[in-house]
C-alpha cells in the first residue's frame, strides 16, 4: 500500500460514523421485512435526512440500509412465504420449507451466515476494484458515457418489467420527464408552463418518493397482506449453525457469492435474476438435487449469498462510472447528487476518502447485521403483525413530510401524490416504475454527453464513434431486440 | 424481475381466477390507460419539440424531447395493441379508486387548507374508519405517528412552520 493510499485510508477511517451504520442497518431491517417496501423505497422515504448529514454520512447510511434491507427480505420469505424484497423470491422455496419442517431458526441462520459471508467478500471486492474501475472510467469520453448510459437504461428497462416492452416504454417516459426544466447547455426552459417550482426540473425527492413508496402505501391500504401470527414459527427458533452445517454449505456459499458479484458488475443484470441462476446452478451441481424445494440448506444459501454479493458489486458502476445498474443504486446516485457529490471517476480522484469510508463502513455494518440477526431476527418477524393500513398511513406521512421539507413547498407533496398514483397504475398495468426512475436519473447524463459529443464533432454526427461506444450500443440493441421478442412470447390474451 | 408481478399476470386482491370470472372493468389495469397517457404526453412533447426546433437558435435543446416523444408514441401504440391484462371486479376497482381519491384530497385540500397536523389527523381517521376490526389500533397508532412527525417537523423546520403545520 503506497503512502497516498495510506493517507486516504486514514482520512476514510476518520469519516466513519458508527451512528449512521447502526441507524442505516436497523432502518434496512425494517424496510426489508415489510413486503413491497424494499431498499429503493426505504432509501427514498429517508432521502430528506440527506439534508442533515455530510455527504460521507449520507452514503454510509444508505449503503448500510441497502445491505441490511437486501438481507432482511429473506426473513419475511422464510417466516410467511412472501419475499420482503423481490430479490428474495428464490429464498421462499427452501426457506419456508425449512420453517414448515420446524427449523425456522436454522433457516434464518443459513440465510444470515450466507449474507454475512457474501457481504464480507463483496466489500473486499469493492475495495479491490473500486479504484481500478474509476481509472478505467477516466478513459471514457462523452460518446462512451452516453453509450454506457443507454446500455444501463436498456438493460434495466428490459429486465425490470414483467413485460419488457412496457419496461422500455417506462424508461423512455422517464427520459422524457427528465427534460422538464432548464436545459443545462442552452439555458432554455422546456415544458415548465411558467410554473416556478419546476424551473429546475421535476423535484427528485418528490418523484422518487412518489414513484417508489406511494404505490406500496396504496397497496398496503387496499390489498390483503401476508399475516404472521405468534405461533406460526414452530420448532427450533435459535438462530445458530454448527461448524459442520456451515462447512457443508460453504462451497455453495462461495459459488453464490461469485455469481452475484460478477453479475452485479454489469448494469441491469442485477435484481431478481441472479439469485435464480445461482439457485439453479446449486441444484444442478448438488449430489441430491431432489431435496431442492423441500428444505435443502444449499437451496437457501445459494440465492442468499448471491443477493448479498450483487448488492455490493452493483454499487461499483454507480460510484465509479455514475451509471446505476439497479433502481436502488439509481436512488443512491440521486442521494449523492442531493448531498452535493457527483458520482463517477472524479469521486475517486477528488474525494477518494469518501468511497473508501463507505467500503470500510460496510465491513462494520456487516458485523452489526450479523449481531442483530443473531439476537433479534425472531423479534423482527413480529413487525409482520402490524396492521398493513397503519404501515400505509406511515408511508404516506413520510412521503408528504419528506417531499415537503426538501424545498418547503406544498407543490412537492402534491407532485409526489400524482407520481404515486401514476406509479401505482403502472404497477397494475405491468409497467415498470423502477425503469422510469432510472430513465429519469440517467436522462441528464445521456443528454449532456450526447450533446457534448455533437459539439465536439462540430454539431453533426461525423467520424466513427469509438469501438467501445459501438460495442456498448450494439449490446443495447441486442437487449432491446431480446426484450421485444420476449414481449411477443409473453403477451397474454386479454 | 425487479418490480413485483403486475396485475396483468396476477390480480392482487382477488382470489385466484375470480378476476377473470367476474370481469367488470379492463381499463387502466390492462395497461391501455397508462399507454394512452404516455402516448398523449409523447405526442405533446414531440409537437412542442418540433415547434422549438423551428424557432430556437440551438435545436439541440429539443433533440431528446423529440426523440423520446416519438418513441413514447410508437411504443405506446404497440403496447396498447397487445392488450395484455385481466378483468378486475368493480369492488376492487372502487377500493383502489377511493384510496387514490383520498390521497388527492389529502394533498390537494386538507394540507393546503388545514395544514399538516389537522390534515393528517383526518387522514388517519378516514383510513382507520375503513379498517374494520383493527380500527382502534390503526387510529391510535396513526395519531401517534402524526405526533412523532409533528415533532420531527417542528425540529427540522423553522421558517415555514406555522403555515405548513396549521394551514392558512
Amino acid at each position: 500500500m503506497g503512502p497516498l493510499m495510506q493517507a486516504t485510508f486514514h482520512q476514510a477511517i476518520g469519516l466513519i460514523s458508527p451512528l449512521y451504520i447502526v441507524a442505516g442497518t436497523l432502518a434496512g431491517y425494517l424496510v426489508g421485512i415489510i413486503p413491497g417496501l424494499g431498499p429503493a423505497a426505504g432509501i427514498t422515504l429517508l432521502l430528506p435526512l440527506t439534508y442533515y448529514m455530510t455527504p460521507a454520512e449520507a452514503l454510509i447510511f444508505y449503503a448500510s440500509l441497502y445491505q441490511s434491507a437486501e438481507y432482511s427480505g429473506s426473513i419475511t420469505a422464510i417466516a410467511v412465504s412472501t419475499p420482503g424484497t423481490p430479490n428474495a423470491a428464490a429464498t421462499v422455496l427452501d426457506g419456508f420449507a425449512m420453517n414448515r419442517q420446524g427449523h425456522i431458526g436454522k433457516a434464518f441462520a443459513y440465510s444470515l451466515w450466507s449474507a454475512v459471508f457474501a457481504s464480507l467478500i463483496g466489500t473486499a471486492g469493492m475495495i479491490l476494484l473500486g479504484e481500478p474501475m474509476a481509472r478505467l472510467a477516466l478513459y471514457f469520453g462523452p460518446t462512451e458515457y452516453a453509450a454506457l448510459g443507454i446500455l444501463g437504461l436498456s438493460c434495466v428497462s428490459i429486465l425490470s418489467a414483467d413485460f419488457p416492452l412496457r419496461g422500455l416504454l417506462s424508461a423512455v417516459f422517464g427520459l422524457l420527464l427528465s427534460t422538464v426544466g432548464l436545459d443545462l447547455i442552452s439555458g432554455q426552459q422546456r415544458f415548465t408552463f411558467g410554473i416556478p417550482a419546476i424551473f429546475d426540473g421535476l423535484p427528485l425527492v418528490a418523484m422518487l418518493t412518489g414513484l417508489f413508496a406511494l404505490p406500496e402505501a396504496i397497496m398496503l391500504l387496499t390489498e390483503p397482506q401476508p399475516k404472521f401470527r405468534t405461533g406460526t414459527a414452530r420448532g427450533d427458533t435459535r438462530v445458530w449453525l454448527r461448524w459442520a452445517e456451515f462447512a457443508a454449505v460453504f462451497p455453495v456459499m462461495c459459488l453464490g457469492t461469485i455469481i452475484g458479484f460478477l453479475m452485479g458488475l454489469v448494469p441491469g443484470l442485477a435484481g431478481s435474476v441472479p439469485p435464480w441462476i445461482s439457485y439453479n446452478l446449486a441444484r444442478m451441481t448438488s449430489r441430491d438435487p431432489g431435496s431442492f424445494g423441500h428444505g435443502a440448506p444449499a437451496g437457501l444459501v445459494a440465492p442468499e449469498a448471491t443477493n448479498a454479493a450483487v448488492m455490493h458489486s452493483t454499487l461499483l458502476p454507480a460510484l465509479s462510472f455514475g451509471i446505476p445498474g439497479t433502481p436502488t443504486s439509481a436512488v443512491i446516485i440521486g442521494a449523492m447528487m442531493l448531498s452535493g457529490l457527483t458520482p463517477g471517476p472524479m469521486l475517486f480522484t477528488d474525494h477518494p476518502e469518501i468511497p473508501y469510508a463507505v467500503f470500510i463502513s460496510l465491513f462494520l455494518a456487516t458485523a452489526f447485521l450479523w449481531v442483530v440477526g443473531l439476537v433479534a431476527t425472531n423479534v423482527w418477524t413480529r413487525l409482520l403483525m402490524v396492521p398493513p393500513q397503519l404501515l400505509g398511513v406511515a408511508v404516506i406521512l413520510f412521503v408528504t413530510v419528506g417531499s415537503y421539507v426538501s424545498r418547503t413547498s406544498l407543490f412537492d407533496p402534491q407532485l409526489a401524490v400524482i407520481a404515486g398514483i401514476l406509479g401505482y397504475m403502472m404497477k397494475k398495468g405491468g409497467f415498470s416504475a423502477p425503469a422510469l426512475v432510472v430513465g429519469f436519473i440517467l436522462g441528464p447524463i445521456i443528454e449532456t454527453n450526447v450533446r457534448r459529443a455533437l459539439l465536439l464533432s462540430g454539431g453533426a454526427i461525423k467520424g466513427a464513434p469509438g469501438a467501445i461506444s459501438l460495442a456498448l450500443l450494439a449490446v443495447s440493441l441486442v437487449m432491446i431486440a431480446f426484450g421485444v421478442r420476449q414481449s411477443r412470447r409473453r403477451a397474454p390474451a386479454s | 424481475m425487479l418490480g413485483s408481478m403486475s396485475e396483468a399476470t396476477t390480480p392482487a386482491g382477488a382470489p385466484p381466477g375470480q378476476g377473470r370470472r367476474t370481469g367488470a372493468v379492463d381499463a387502466i389495469w390492462a395497461g391501455r390507460g397508462v399507454a394512452a397517457l404516455f402516448a398523449a404526453t409523447g405526442l405533446f412533447a414531440g409537437w412542442t419539440a418540433v415547434q422549438g426546433m423551428r424557432h430556437d437558435p440551438d435545436p439541440g435543446t429539443w433533440l431528446l424531447p423529440l426523440t423520446t416523444g416519438i418513441l413514447c408514441v410508437a411504443l405506446a401504440a404497440v403496447v396498447g395493441i397487445d392488450g395484455a391484462g385481466v378483468m378486475v371486479p368493480w369492488r376492487i376497482v372502487t377500493r383502489r379508486a377511493s384510496a387514490m381519491a383520498l390521497l388527492l384530497v389529502y394533498v390537494g385540500l386538507l394540507l393546503p387548507i388545514l395544514g399538516f397536523v389537522a390534515g393528517s389527523v383526518l387522514l388517519v381517521i378516514a383510513v382507520g374508519a375503513a379498517c374494520g376490526g383493527e380500527r382502534g389500533f390503526v387510529i391510535v397508532g396513526g395519531l401517534l405517528l402524526v405526533s412523532v412527525m409533528w415533532a420531527l417537523f417542528a425540529y427540522g423546520l423553522t421558517e415555514p412552520l406555522p403555515a405548513a403545520l396549521w394551514g392558512r
